[in-house]
């Protein structure tokens, strides 16, 4: 009874797994399917090869606090330093570039088989099947290979400039190429001007080229490669014509383009939206004057809706482009405005090529402040992603990112725009990594400068080290932060920031952080202020080892001194301490001998400091510095000298400071045989402070003798 | 040693004055030898007797000039400035020759001659002034240059305590009052710190909600050219469509920030399997080829191989060993087979003597078929 119940149950069972294996396997289920049983499968989605890696990609988030992934092989070894980074990440380029030429180079032994015997020929063999093209080695051409127009084909397609010209040049140049093919070759070379392009496999290499900007003059070659194929091609096709007008253009030939595009009209042959998009790039070098090139423009914009050519979102770009390379003014500015109505109306969005053309005529440097980026990111807010339609597109965020720290200051404006740059797969259009450097410097300024304490250290914790090192501008800007903030841990952690980064030899930015840990100390808990006087002590002897250093590697550049001021600001931090063993008083007193050999640069700017250092030193039972301290202050013709040596001397010798007084009025000889070397020292720091500046010699004498011989000095009166 | 001594006393005595009035143009020239300037130091701004000094230069040159050189001589020699002297006397031997020639030459063109004369020196010294041309008049500037310059360079190895005092009492004051001022604000309460921040944020953009002007970049008045219609791009140029859209790839692309994009990037160089996978990828021409070809291939036997017999069998195991050759196109396999034959066809009439080679069963097999 019951397995007249359980076989049908079975069998549902069994016909469901054969439905789910077939769908699962061959993916050939029919679509419309409406099974009985009311289950019915999705239809197949047809996916490209790298979707799947995408989506796994996409769960992937992004770790601010790690290195790059491209950092990952070596731990030991992660880069923090800008310096380091560019050079950890060529050098693994440069690997991967010498394996790629030992390959191209020794083709022969990855193309033949190495393993037939050796009375047959070696034959031309690929080791895989299918061929891996990526792997094969690159063809190289010269005079004595064999070329077929195939190869030719193939360097086209690839943009290899210079082994097309050797191909063309081994074909027979420009009698021996079909016409189809000369026009490809053509408007190869207009597009790169004969230039070798840079290679898409070296993706580093670009990664970390700081891209000069490109020149805004007429480079264009004359009487080259493409002049001479464009010359040989009999019945001149339209593309001909408009390669080499495209050309020219970009370029900057213009006046050659303007009158081959006259030429063209007359023949009545039609042109396209490049030709025009790329003549309106260059209308300005025809004209001088910014109503005579805008007429220009007009005329230009006018023409092409008389030849019936639509323009496209190039055209905006373009048009922009010109306008914002001619400077600014209201004239500009309200024609770029008409231009952005004008093809708004037709239905053409502007680009992030185009907004940057506008934030560069609107938002000079000098000039009334226009808000137009709130317009613009609001407008960008309410798109689903970005989309690179042009290069120019990635001048955008650093250029907005630029507006927003100088032009208008304003910080939610900047956040704002950073989320941007977040969301999605924007973050390519970041550029590359000198725009990348630059953007990030213009938001962590703006962060700094404008930003609540919180945050700003929120950004800072995220941002630094690994997505960016701060220049030494941004580092000063941060210290300035850090020290109204108060925050002292935060600037004994910026020293070996400094370190790591590689500013620590750069004395400026080291003497600012100095102030700023002065300025801070007096209100820091103890644990922090023990953390500080370390950083100080380092700092010390980090740029004491330079002079060593230098002695036994002979550097070329000199190491810039500290500031006077600052080995004071860093003795000061290290004498807060009531210890006498406390090994910081070494610091001090090797600070001090600094001081005293003119190691330093200038002279400090708050003597009473050190006058207070000296007092502290006496009290805790350390005569030598007071001594030294004393002596220095009294050798810099400080007025502090006189009151800070009659009061260590009142220490050391446990008397009122009248008695004392008392005392050093009385002739030095007689003190002499009474006192102690570091007392005597004192004793004579106050004579010389109080007979005035010392003369040369004297100063001289008594920076080159150490305070244990000063006793030796008194032959001086 | 005494008298060493006492003038190593008056000497810091005599700088300390001076370091009192840290631009005080004359240095310690006074000390070393008594200068008719002398009186004039009570005076109580350095500058104006400077210019003093400069308007006696300018009323009676020569008597400067002689002065000038006696002073020279016996102040305190330094090496470099003895130099540079020697210098000036030589430039000045220069200069008086170009005058003379000058002279000469303005004398043989005729006409005004001073006038050619001075505008000849002007040419050559660079002077504005035209009309006088006695050299000192010409020179009385540089003269003015060169009496600084010296006194400056004396001043040089003044020692650190006066080089302090100039330094920190041009801008102690002010520097100290304002980090003390600041300390003030730091050191109070937390309140007021803010305040300072504020203060300090403020200070960069002191015009900030006032003087930005939003622009409304929608908000122009449209040129009127263009009217909508279906779109005409004209002349398309292929490649360079392709090298524009390279262009714009190699400008958005970046270094893979983790594996998975790693894989997705050599799968676009074609340096890996793509997903999903596919064993046949990249196996293009046989992808229409049905498997059965690969497996059956006797028929390429029929026609010319004997039905029976060692010949038959040898052929039999080519193919069942083809059969299962996964390297060979369906081509290679039939030209495989089709060397056999050729090779048994040109031994066949040792293989007809042998009998291995039946021939007539053969043709009359393809006579059947």
């Amino acid at each position: 009874m019951y397995s007249s119940v359980i076989v049908p149950r079975q069998w549902t069972r069994f016909t469901c797994l054969c439905r789910s294996l077939t769908s699962v396997e061959g993916q050939k289920l029919p679509q419309n399917s409406k099974s009985s049983d009311g289950i019915s499968p999705p239809p197949r989605k047809p996916r490209g090869p790298t979707d799947l890696l995408q989506a796994l990609a996409a769960t992937v988030g992004t770790d601010p606090t790690a290195a790059h992934y491209k950092y990952h092989d070596d731990p030991y070894l992660i880069p923090l330093s800008n310096f380091r980074k560019r050079s950890y990440a060529l050098s693994a380029e440069a690997g991967r570039k010498a394996a790629a030429w030992i390959r191209d180079e020794h083709s022969n032994l990855f193309t033949t088989r190495e393993w037939d015997p050796p009375t047959k020929n070696k034959t031309p063999y690929f080791n895989a099947d299918p061929r891996i093209e990526a792997f094969a080695p690159k063809p190289i051409y010269n005079d004595a290979s064999k070329v077929t127009e195939q190869d030719l084909k193939y360097t086209i397609q690839n943009a290899l400039i210079d082994d097309s010209i050797t191909i063309f040049q081994l074909l027979g140049g420009t009698s021996g190429v079909s016409e189809e093919l000369k026009l490809q070759l053509l408007q190869l070379l207009c597009f790169y001007n004969e230039k070798e392009p840079e290679s898409m496999e070296w993706l580093e290499e670009r990664w970390f080229a700081a891209n000069t900007r490109d020149r805004q003059a007429a480079t264009w070659r004359l009487g080259g490669l493409a002049d001479q194929i464009f010359e040989s091609m009999d019945p001149k096709t339209p593309e001909a014509y408009c390669a080499m007008i495209q050309g020219m253009a970009k370029y900057y030939q213009a006046e050659r383009a303007h009158m081959l595009t006259m030429e063209v009209k007359e023949k009545g042959i039609p042109l396209s939206t490049g030709v025009y998009n790329s003549l309106i790039g260059c209308v300005g070098f025809l004209r001088e004057g910014t109503t005579l090139r805008v007429e220009a423009l007009r005329s230009l914009l006018a023409e092409m809706h008389e030849q019936g050519i639509s323009p496209n979102d190039e055209t905006l770009s373009a048009c922009l482009r010109s306008l914002s390379a001619w400077g600014g003014g209201k004239i500009l500015q309200q024609m770029a405005l008409s231009i952005v109505a004008e093809f708004r109306r037709l239905d053409i969005q502007p680009g992030l090529a185009a907004y940057y053309y506008l934030l560069c005529l609107f938002c000079k440097e000098r000039g009334p402040r226009f808000d137009i980026l709130s317009t613009i990111i609001n407008e960008l807010e309410q798109k689903e992603h970005l989309e690179a339609k042009e290069p120019a597109d990635t001048n955008f965020f650093i250029t907005a990112m630029g507006v927003c720290s100088d032009h208008l200051q304003n910080i939610t404006m900047a956040e704002r725009l950073h989320a941007l740059l977040m969301k999605g797969d924007n973050y390519k259009l970041v550029g590359d990594a000198y725009k990348e450097s630059i953007y990030y410097r213009h938001y962590v300024t703006v962060a700094c400068r404008h930003a609540s304490f919180e945050k700003t250290l929120e950004l800072l914790d995220t941002l630094v080290p690994n997505v960016y090192v701060p220049e030494p501008s941004v580092m000063e800007e941060i210290i300035k932060t850090l020290e109204v903030g108060g925050a002292g841990d935060r600037l004994a952690q910026a020293w070996s920031q400094l370190v790591v980064f590689g500013h620590s030899k750069r004395a400026r930015l080291v003497e600012r952080l100095l102030d700023a840990m002065v300025n801070t100390y007096p209100g820091q808990e103890e644990e922090v202020k023990s953390k500080m006087r370390a950083a100080a002590a380092d700092m010390l002897s980090f740029g004491q080892m330079t002079p060593e250093e230098k002695e036994m590697k002979d550097i070329r550049s000199p190491v810039q001194k500290l500031s006077a001021t600052a080995v004071c600001n860093i003795i000061e931090m290290c004498s807060d301490t009531q210890d006498k063993a406390d090994p910081l008083w070494k610091s001090v007193e090797v600070a001090l001998q600094r001081l005293r050999k003119e190691e330093a640069a200038g002279v400090p700017a708050r003597p009473q400091a050190l006058a207070d250092v000296a007092k502290k030193a006496a009290a805790v039972g350390l005569p030598g510095i007071a001594a030294t301290a004393v002596t220095y202050l009294a050798e810099c013709g400080f007025e502090e000298a006189m009151a800070a040596s009659v009061h260590v001397l009142g220490t050391m010798l446990n008397r009122p400071e009248q008695e004392v007084e008392e005392l050093l009025s009385q002739g030095q000889s007689a003190l002499v045989s009474s006192l102690h070397p570091a007392a005597m020292a004192v004793a004579e720091a106050y004579s010389l402070a109080k007979t005035g500046g010392p003369i040369i010699q004297e100063s001289e004498r008594t920076s080159s003798s150490s305070d244990s011989d000063s006793d030796s000095s008194s032959d001086d009166e | 040693m005494l008298t060493r001594l006492r003038f190593k006393r008056d000497f810091r005595l005599i700088v300390r004055c001076l370091a009192d009035k840290p631009s005080d143009g004359d240095g310690k020239i006074p000390e070393s030898k008594p200068k008719p300037a002398e009186p004039q130091k009570s005076s109580d701004n350095a500058t104006e007797r400077i210019q003093e000094l400069l308007k006696l230069m300018m009323a009676e040159p020569k008597i400067k000039e002689s002065e000038y050189k006696d002073k020279f001589a016996s102040a305190p020699v330094i090496q470099r400035k003895k130099r540079s002297d020697e210098i000036e006397v030589k430039t000045e031997k220069i200069e008086e020759s170009i005058t003379k020639a000058a002279g000469e030459v303005a004398q043989a063109l005729g006409g005004d001659v001073k006038q050619t004369e001075a505008e000849l020196l002007s040419r050559v010294l660079g002077k504005i002034n035209q009309t006088s041309t006695t050299l000192s008049d010409l020179l009385v500037g540089m003269k003015i240059d060169r009496s600084k310059e010296p006194e400056e360079r004396q001043k040089k190895p003044e020692t650190r305590g006066q080089q302090v005092k100039r330094l920190t009492s041009q801008t102690k004051s002010e520097a100290q009052q304002t980090r003390y001022s600041q300390r003030k604000g730091r050191s109070a309460d937390g309140e007021q710190k803010r305040e300072g921040r504020d203060e300090r944020s403020r200070r960069p953009s002191p015009l900030t909600p006032t003087s930005v002007t939003t622009v409304n970049i929608f908000s122009g008045e449209p040129l009127g050219i263009f009217r909508a219609k279906e779109s005409n791009h004209g002349t398309k140029l292929e490649v360079w469509e392709s090298l524009q859209q390279r262009e714009l790839t190699l400008a958005t692309s970046q270094p893979p920030v983790n594996y998975f994009q790693k894989m997705a990037l050599w799968t676009e160089q074609g340096k890996i399997w793509k997903f999903p996978i596919d064993n046949e990828q990249g196996l293009e021409e046989e992808q229409n080829v049905h498997f059965s070809e690969h497996i059956f291939l006797d028929s390429h036997l029929e026609g010319w191989c004997p039905k029976k017999g060692p010949i038959r069998h040898f052929m039999e195991l080519v193919c069942v060993g083809l059969s299962k050759n996964a390297f060979y196109t369906v081509k290679e396999k039939k030209d495989h087979i089709m060397w056999y034959k050729e090779y048994f066809e040109s031994k066949k009439d040792l293989l007809a003597e042998v009998g291995a080679w039946d021939h007539q069963s053969t043709s009359a097999e393809a006579k059947q078929s």
